[in-house]
């Protein structure tokens, strides 16, 4: 009885380690991937749920993949962001290093602040694989939507920095 | 007893899988019930902003009291039913004892480019009307652009779409709103500060012909923000309601009551560094005014014109402990009486120049200590100057 009891906490507990297991679940991530990249051809390699090791246990998991049968592989990260009232999703492509080659907007629920899903506002991102970002500087201040565009410019380094550290070594 | 620590042992294990599995599967019932309001898993989302000024006038010769007045404190309260449905409400009060409603809208995402939204909302004109909580702006109170010609807070019961274009960055809001109530029994609009006590609020509200708002924003380079907003329509008048149709003599008299708006406006907000500047360009064209001033006796202007730059530099630029202080000049020029019509001359005391000298600290985001002196000069000669002191946050 004791070792069923055991076993059962067990598959729960395993179960517990992707909170996030409804958050871009692999099939939507893969759509989601194939229209930012313009393929039909996506391959996933793992995924990886990240969100317990995320300040505030914001929702992110990682898809190490491949495309177009290409031999590098790449990370994807679908995370979210709060602005001033709403969570924002938005998905990080990196190479196999962390180096981000692009940040795409998913989801912007809010009325207010859209602007970040600027392509040319996201664009700043691009080649970033690590350090301080601050916001204002590095990255150009956008009128009308600074709660979110705060908040994306202080997600973006932890969630490369953990992805470095936990994943890119692997 | 080591029978019983087993029978406990186990219990908790089975309570704990439980739980596990219960916290695994169920993300949005009871586990979010018991975290507050204020989470960001919640629907229901509670914010607010308030203004608390302090103001010294001075006039030659003479000598005032200062005021003190809790001029506005706003609460917000958002709720989400789904992705795609959300409702907007804030509510107002003013001078600590009136009770307005600022907006109430309801908002439909059909795709980001095309959201429907309707209920009562801001009119988008000028950056301070739907940018107005004290920690977006500099100065203690709002331009008086944005008071005496864009009548803010500006907002009427409407409906239309917004929506933004993510690879162009550009959105958009192009709304059919009720518009100024303009005559109830007596005129409503004068020559001082045009449409301001037209604004109907959306309370009781009564529209004779509906207007059009429309407004597109820029954000394409780095740093800037451009926007530019139309206002069309007639004024309201209570002298169409039960107007036969065929009494041309009370048609025509109704017609006297009402008039004519097509307002414009152009604004930029630029931000580099430690650097800020903005500026905004409003014209409003007025026609049957020599008919409206002559039939309610107001000194209506046929054209509204104003303008103002502001620069400000944050000299804690750099310093990175997420506070901000930015001394700042700002001059603005306005007029309500650029153009008049029929006999009515034009008022040299409407033409007038602020110039604001002051800095804002913001010890938050959300959290701002103001203070400033502003210089007041008209065509007609200086009106004196006054000093204020502010406290303003947004939350």
């Amino acid at each position: 009885m004791l070792r069923i009891l055991i076993f059962v906490c067990f598959i729960s507990v395993a179960g517990v380690n992707d909170p996030a297991a409804d958050f871009y679940p692999e099939e939507k991530a893969v759509g989601q991937l194939e229209k930012s990249l313009k393929t039909k051809d996506v391959e996933v390699l793992e995924r990886f749920d990240l969100t317990a090791q995320v300040k505030n246990e914001r929702r992110t998991v990682a898809y190490q993949f491949k495309y177009d049968h290409k031999p590098a592989t790449f990370f994807a990260v679908f995370t979210e962001s709060k602005g001033r009232y709403d969570l924002f999703d938005y998905l990080i492509i990196t190479d196999k290093e962390g180096t981000i080659q692009s940040v795409s907007l998913l989801r912007y629920r809010s009325e207010h602040g859209g602007e970040i899903a600027s392509r040319k506002w996201l664009s700043q991102f691009e080649a970033y694989s690590g350090g301080r970002l601050i916001y204002g500087e590095d990255i150009s201040a956008i009128s009308g939507a600074t709660r979110s565009a705060m908040s994306i410019t202080r997600d973006i380094p932890e969630v490369i920095q953990l992805l470095q550290t936990s994943l890119v070594k692997k | 007893m080591k029978r019983n620590t087993k029978t406990i042992l186990m219990a908790a294990l089975l309570f704990f899988s439980v739980a596990a599995m219960a916290q695994n599967t169920d993300n949005n019932s009871e586990f979010n019930a018991a975290e507050s309001l204020l989470n960001s898993g919640s629907n229901l989302s509670i914010g607010g902003y308030a203004q608390i000024d302090y103001n010294q006038p001075f006039v030659d010769g003479e000598r005032r009291n200062s005021t003190l007045d809790i001029h506005r404190l706003v609460l917000l309260f958002g709720y989400r039913f789904n992705e795609k449905t959300s409702f907007v409400s804030e509510i107002e009060l003013e001078h600590v004892q009136e009770v307005y409603v600022e907006q109430a809208f309801m908002n439909h995402e059909f795709l980001p480019w095309l959201n429907l939204r309707g209920g009562l909302m801001l009119v988008p004109m000028g950056i301070q009307n739907e940018y107005h909580e004290p920690p977006t702006y500099n100065g203690v109170e709002r331009t008086n652009l944005d008071s005496k010609i864009v009548p803010t807070t500006w907002r009427e019961i409407g409906l239309g779409f917004a929506g933004r274009f993510d690879q162009a960055s550009l959105k958009y809001q192009l709304y059919v709103m009720n518009g100024f109530n303009g005559y109830d029994g007596a005129g409503k609009f004068r020559g001082s500060d045009g449409f301001r006590k037209g604004r109907q609020k959306g309370a009781e509200s009564f529209m004779s012909s509906p207007t059009v708002a429309a407004r597109v924003d820029y954000y394409g380079i780095r740093g800037l923000k451009l926007g530019a907003s139309t206002y069309l329509g007639k004024s309201q008048s209570s002298l169409y309601d039960g107007l036969d149709k065929d009494d041309d003599m009370a048609l025509a008299q109704a017609d006297s009551s009402a008039i004519s708006i097509a307002m414009l406006g152009l604004d930029a907000r630029y931000r580099n560094g430690g650097f800020e500047a903005r500026g905004q360009f409003n014209v409003a064209n007025v026609s049957n005014t020599a008919e409206y001033n002559d039939f309610t006796g107001a000194d209506l202007g046929s054209q509204m014109l104003g303008w103002y730059l502001e620069a400000g530099y944050d000299v804690l630029h750099g310093v990175q402990n997420g506070q901000r202080l930015v001394p700042f000049v700002r001059y603005e020029r306005y007029n309500t009486h650029a153009k008049t019509a029929g006999s009515l001359a034009e008022n040299k005391s409407f033409d007038r120049t602020d110039v604001t000298i002051g800095a804002g600290w913001w010890l938050a985001t959300g959290a701002v200590l103001k203070a400033d002196y502003q210089f007041f000069d008209t065509a007609a000669g200086s009106a004196g100057g006054q000093f204020n002191m502010g406290i303003g946050i947004w939350f």
